[in-house]
């Protein structure tokens, strides 16, 4: 656990600061699938990124419960004016070590990760992309770096729907997976490799030099905020494995491997207990399981389209 | 290590009836383990314990890289599961250990 960061949603810039601060506090309260979210913030380019990636999912009701709490401010003491930083706070509580105040927004998304990671256990959720199309669901688990969300933002981009790049929510009670669209986190050679696949996206900055590299968002078609009250059957699960060069190979695994593949791939599968078995087993023996080797995402795009195009309503 | 003692060469692992699990198509059962929360593969072990009392140990590397591969695990932390669950289903009063 990070010291604590006494940090406050209050106080003024000066103009030696990148990050103008608003003289009102920005709230936004935002659906993301079943969670609702409270952020807080004065600091303004933080603010406007958000509204941009997300105000379509903003909700009216000021009264609404909110899941998490979240500030994202300047701590008090000489980092807020000499190489400024940014606190991010839970229910007013720092988790984290303060960042560069430039990297406002991975932070923001990095520590609603975390929150949701750690604190939300309601459901079997999977380290995977998830995506839909005609009803049916794609999920993608992986380790980090296997192009997981490469795939996943060119996918959302050639006619399959968001439901998220990070979080593969299983519903316990019937086994359908449960939209949380979110900005696409991109990292490194990603970044202009989606940029030129999807040229119309709206991007926010990239952030050279952060601690995974240099990182931009991808903010989350429309649609997909529009529709994500609505769960999807989940038909496919995809091991995706990125290698530069590599043909692009679809190989089906058998529903032991696809089972203990995905039991790795979950946050919270051990403490879901006998529930998390129950949910997976079924997960494991409704849905196709494949590996997925690509080198070329066209092919791998072609590839997953191919497999909607099989499936029967 | 459990494999390193004098085992049988023959061993059949079962799980009893009322236990929480699943048996996959290709013979693969799945046990999950009421108060750790772990899931055991069954079926995936006699082949490691047959391979070492046969006195081929040395395939113990080959079974590390093929459940590395599979879990997407780094083969020392696959190799320190594999002993440990070998041990644990063996003192475990879940399983019964048959020989033949």
């Amino acid at each position: 656990m990070a010291r604590s960061c006494r940090a406050r949603a209050g106080g003024f810039g000066t103009g030696a600061n990148r990050d103008r601060m608003s003289a009102q506090p920005f709230s936004l309260r935002l659906r993301s699938g079943p969670l609702t979210i409270h952020l807080y913030t004065r600091i303004d380019t933080l603010s406007r990124l958000l509204r941009r990636m997300y105000g379509a999912a903003a909700l009216d009701s000021p009264a609404q419960f909110a899941d998490f709490h979240i500030g994202m401010a300047r701590p008090r003491g000489p980092r807020r004016w000499l190489r400024p930083q940014v606190c991010f706070t839970l229910d007013a509580q720092s988790p984290f070590e303060p960042y560069p105040l430039e990297h406002a927004l991975p932070l923001f998304e990095w520590g609603l990760n975390w929150c949701i990671g750690t604190t939300f256990p309601r459901q079997l959720m999977l380290h995977a992309g998830a995506l839909e199309k005609n009803g049916f669901g794609l999920l993608l688990p992986a380790t980090p770096g296997a192009g997981k969300s490469t795939l996943t933002a060119a996918l959302c981009h050639r006619g399959w729907r968001l439901l998220s790049d990070e979080f593969g929510i299983v519903r316990h009670d019937d086994g359908q997976l449960l939209p949380m669209p979110r900005a696409i986190g991109l990292k490194n050679r990603s970044i202009a490799v989606i940029r030129d696949f999807a040229p119309d996206a709206f991007f926010g900055p990239v952030y050279p030099g952060t601690r995974k590299g240099d990182v931009a968002h991808l903010a989350p078609p429309a649609e997909s905020l529009a529709r994500q009250a609505e769960p999807a059957t989940p038909r496919w699960v995809v091991f995706p494995r990125y290698a530069p060069g590599a043909q692009l190979q679809l190989k089906a695994e058998p529903p032991s491997v696809s089972f203990t593949r995905l039991a790795n791939n979950a946050f919270n599968y051990q403490i879901s207990g006998a529930q998390g078995f129950r949910t997976l087993v079924h997960l494991t023996e409704s849905a196709m399981a494949y590996s997925l080797a690509y080198s070329k995402l066209d092919e791998a795009v072609a590839q997953m389209d191919r497999l909607a195009e099989g499936a029967q309503p | 290590m459990g494999w390193m003692r004098g085992l049988p060469t023959e061993v059949r692992l079962s799980a009893p009836d009322d236990l929480l699990s699943h048996e996959w198509p290709d013979g693969i059962v799945h046990v999950f383990h009421p108060t750790t929360g772990e899931t055991h593969l069954l079926n995936a072990f006699p082949a490691a314990v047959v391979d070492a009392t046969a006195g081929r140990s040395r395939r113990l590397p080959e079974l590390v890289e093929e459940f590395a591969d599979l879990l997407d695990s780094p083969q020392d932390q696959v190799r320190r599961w594999l002993d440990r669950a070998v041990l644990e289903l063996e003192a475990s009063e879940l399983v019964r250990i048959e020989t033949g």
